[in-house]
């Protein structure tokens, strides 16, 4: 995916919106994350976003409706947890933010919903992404591997 | 399926721990918690009942550092054991790069071992994966308890594909890094061949 495209666009966004207080997070399906827009962020509430978007939709399907839920919106009035789910180039990643001590939190949600069309209807065709050459470090990336340099990452 | 994140040379891969309910994954994850704290990206997420046993997972995020220029981070996951809970395994096994099979070492528990081996055969080969090329390790657990079968015949009867297996006490820490360390080079030197 073109991280950059991502980085531009929700920031641009927010900005437009006067929204840059604002906890945006875009990550995938298995809870990685692509966008932040608080810089460094908790890896484990990421993750649990996944989970919950996916325990939710997964419930739902379960209950006949059998189809995606477009987004989950957890909590009342000023404090919410918001998933919207964004498909681009057929891969299913979700925007999300946490909303806390929000004033207008229906103006806020439909902000997101703005954001999410736009980014898949301006995502580029060609994706702007410098991929690592093959024979980089010796082969393609760790065919040589040994136990040392995994031990080494074990170092504390 | 890891992410690789060009631009920034970062590399996620997700580990699931997996087996029958009790066999010790939870604990796994734990003592790898207790002694990477230091590199645990953030704390310990553990989902789990009123009486401790895993409800929808286990998450612990590990930044190991640097591998030729790329920064690697591993995201260990345990799924619940207990069979009621497949929905749950299913999900956590989506993007799955590599598995850490805790098995129960105890007589009685031979048969949760293979219904637990079955569902993960069953639940991967649901979302396209094949059990016999995914990077895998065994780890023949709880050997500290008096009535644990030899692991010769663990070996026989759970693992077919020939996967390394190591014996495990994860209460004690015994096995669990080895068998951490074990997955991991599988699962960096499968990423070569898929990026």
């Amino acid at each position: 995916m073109d991280f950059n495209y991502f980085k531009e666009h929700i920031g641009t966004f927010l900005s437009d919106k006067n929204m840059t207080d604002a906890k945006v997070f875009l990550t995938d399906m298995d809870g990685y994350l692509l966008y932040s827009s608080k810089g460094d962020v908790n890896k484990s509430l990421i993750a649990l976003i996944a989970g919950v978007y996916q325990g939710a939709h997964k419930l739902y399907s379960m209950m006949g409706e059998g189809k995606e839920i477009p987004s989950l919106s957890l909590g009342e009035g000023a404090d919410n947890l918001f998933i919207k789910l964004v498909t681009i180039k057929g891969r299913e990643l979700l925007l999300s933010s946490v909303l806390s001590d929000i004033t207008y939190p229906a103006r806020y949600k439909m902000y997101l919903k703005l954001l999410a069309d736009e980014l898949v209807e301006n995502y580029p065709e060609t994706e702007n992404v410098e991929l690592p050459k093959k024979n980089e470090a010796g082969g393609f990336l760790f065919d040589d591997i040994s136990d040392e340099e995994v031990d080494n990452l074990f170092q504390l | 399926m890891s992410f690789v994140n060009p631009a920034s040379k970062e590399i996620n891969c997700k580990i699931v721990y997996y087996g029958p309910g009790l066999g010790g994954k939870t604990t796994n994850i734990q003592s790898v918690y207790q002694k990477m704290s230091g590199k645990a990206d953030n704390d310990l997420v553990t989902l789990s009942t009123e009486n401790e046993r895993t409800l929808f997972f286990d998450f612990l995020p590990l930044e190991l550092g640097e591998i030729r220029g790329y920064k690697t981070r591993f995201h260990l996951y345990t799924v619940p054991g207990q069979v009621i809970y497949e929905a749950s395994r299913k999900l956590i096994l989506r993007g799955v790069d590599g598995i850490v099979f805790v098995a129960d070492s105890q007589v009685e528990k031979m048969e949760s071992n293979i219904e637990s081996l079955r569902d993960l055969e069953n639940n991967l080969a649901e979302q396209g994966y094949d059990i016999s090329t995914i990077p895998m390790v065994f780890q023949w657990n709880k050997r500290d308890l008096p009535n644990v079968m030899p692991t010769e015949e663990m070996d026989m009867r759970l693992n077919k594909w020939s996967c390394e297996a190591y014996e495990g006490m994860a209460v004690e820490g015994r096995g669990v890094f080895e068998c951490l360390k074990s997955v991991t080079k599988k699962v960096l030197v499968n990423i070569k061949r898929d990026f």
